[in-house]
């Protein structure tokens, strides 16, 4: 649709020039810049945003957080989810179960669909965000690129396991026909739901930029803020 | 537009990787992006403001449907049910799953009436050439509530329900799923036009007494 550009950044040879090096720091919500204040806490100027030049304890809470989600996802896997109850027998599915009686009712395309929203995304996020937490614990030169697109990647496809608590929801209220047929959630779905919300959290608590401090710092030895161009 | 420091508007940060960057002149359509992670900078220019708020009062109306009319409906041995996004929070409610009822509610319900309003309380005030006080703070809550409206995941939830159940039972698309399409669609084209950028340049036009 639109042409791409590459904005120009300042070329004065001494490796990535970032806010931080030059002494500003960005809004993280309005993308303002303003001269960073060290030790004072301080607030956008435009849109009242607290300021940082990178959030502080977003590790901490996005391991946290990361911690949370891999406890419950046991649960979350190992208990029922839903349970059906019809005039012949009662039947509780797992999150895996369900996908396995999507593929043999035939609808292979919804099945991999299921299997991807429910399974391969939460187990996805979870390792990913292991892997650019200790990432950033080390404090890794290379490699900040491939990081950056895992993040992108855990953001875009973070909300997509809502799907089978959604499914689950309209079954539910859709299928109550007393002795024929009813159905049931059961507890797992609540493991189920509290590991896509404690991810997403845990995805929106990180700071990206700080994948790409190591590599800055590697870059440059001296400081050369003064030459920021005007 | 603002200017805080001389020299500062002149200069933008990546807000994924921190790296400067000079704002450089666009062409009309145009678009940058940072010279080491790729991640999206600036536009040239936000467009008209007439745009957003014609495609809010269509999302305002989709939502509406989208929440009051029937999803699904199912016949199943001479018996039928239809549901409603509501009903199915009532009926994880009455199986005591509040929590989970609380999760569909916040998710499918709340929020996105909370991003139309939101935008609502930005997008109106501009149009009448006015930069209210809570600018900042809603243009914040917005940002930060977006990743949670999941309507496309409803949609495609709706869907695989649809599957799940034709198997066993005649299942009826309600107008709901409809609406919610095409809600999809609005709010994408929403999304794209009330960048954070432009309410901020749309904000600067105002105060200057361009817009």
């Amino acid at each position: 649709m639109a042409s791409s550009e590459t904005g120009e950044a300042p070329a004065d040879g001494a490796g990535p020039l970032t806010a931080r090096r030059a002494g500003l720091a960005a809004c993280r919500a309005c993308g303002r810049l303003a001269p960073a204040i060290s030790g004072a806490p301080q607030r956008c100027g435009r849109c009242g945003t607290r300021l940082r030049t990178r959030e502080e304890g977003d590790q901490a809470r996005c391991a946290a957080l990361l911690a949370g989600a891999a406890i419950l996802y046991v649960p979350a896997n190992l208990l029922p989810v839903l349970r059906t109850t019809s005039f012949f027998d009662t039947q509780d599915d797992t999150i895996m179960s369900g996908v396995l009686y999507l593929l043999d009712s035939g609808s292979w395309p919804i099945a991999a669909l299921v299997f991807f929203a429910s399974i391969m995304v939460p187990v996805m996020k979870l390792l990913a965000l292991a892997v650019l937490l200790w990432a950033v614990r080390r404090g890794t030169r290379g490699g900040a690129m491939p990081r950056a697109r895992l993040l992108r990647l855990v953001h875009v496809v973070g909300r997509w396991s809502m799907l089978d608590v959604y499914v689950a929801s309209l079954l539910v209220a859709l299928v109550q026909f007393h002795a024929l047929a009813a159905v049931e959630i059961r507890p797992g779905m609540i493991a189920f739901g509290a590991v896509v919300v404690l991810t997403m959290f845990a995805a929106q608590t990180f700071d990206a930029r700080r994948l790409w401090d190591g590599a800055d710092s590697a870059a440059t030895r001296s400081d050369r803020w003064q030459e920021i161009p005007e | 537009m603002a200017v805080s420091a001389p020299g500062l508007p002149a200069l933008c940060a990546c807000p994924e990787c921190d790296l400067l960057h000079r704002r450089v002149a666009l062409a009309p359509g145009a678009r940058a992006s940072c010279g080491r992670c790729g991640a999206a900078l600036y536009v040239a220019e936000p467009p008209p403001l007439d745009v957003p708020v014609a495609l809010l009062l269509a999302a305002a109306i989709l939502l509406a449907v989208t929440q009051g009319a029937a999803l699904l409906e199912l016949h199943f041995a001479g018996n039928a049910s239809r549901t409603t996004i509501l009903g199915a929070v009532i009926a994880l409610r009455e199986q005591g799953m509040a929590l989970l009822a609380a999760l569909v509610a916040t998710t499918t319900i709340l929020l996105p009436w909370a991003e139309l309003l939101l935008l609502a309380a930005l997008l109106l005030p501009l149009r009448l050439g006015r930069v209210p006080r809570y600018f900042g703070t809603a243009a914040r809550w917005l940002r930060r509530l977006r990743p949670w409206n999941m309507a496309e995941v409803l949609l495609l939830g709706a869907l695989v329900a649809l599957v799940r159940l034709g198997a066993l039972a005649d299942v009826v698309v309600g107008p709901a799923l409809w609406a919610l399409a095409a809600l999809i669609g609005i709010l994408a084209a929403l999304g794209s036009s009330v960048s954070t950028q432009a309410l901020w340049d749309w904000a600067g036009a105002v105060r200057d007494g361009e817009l």
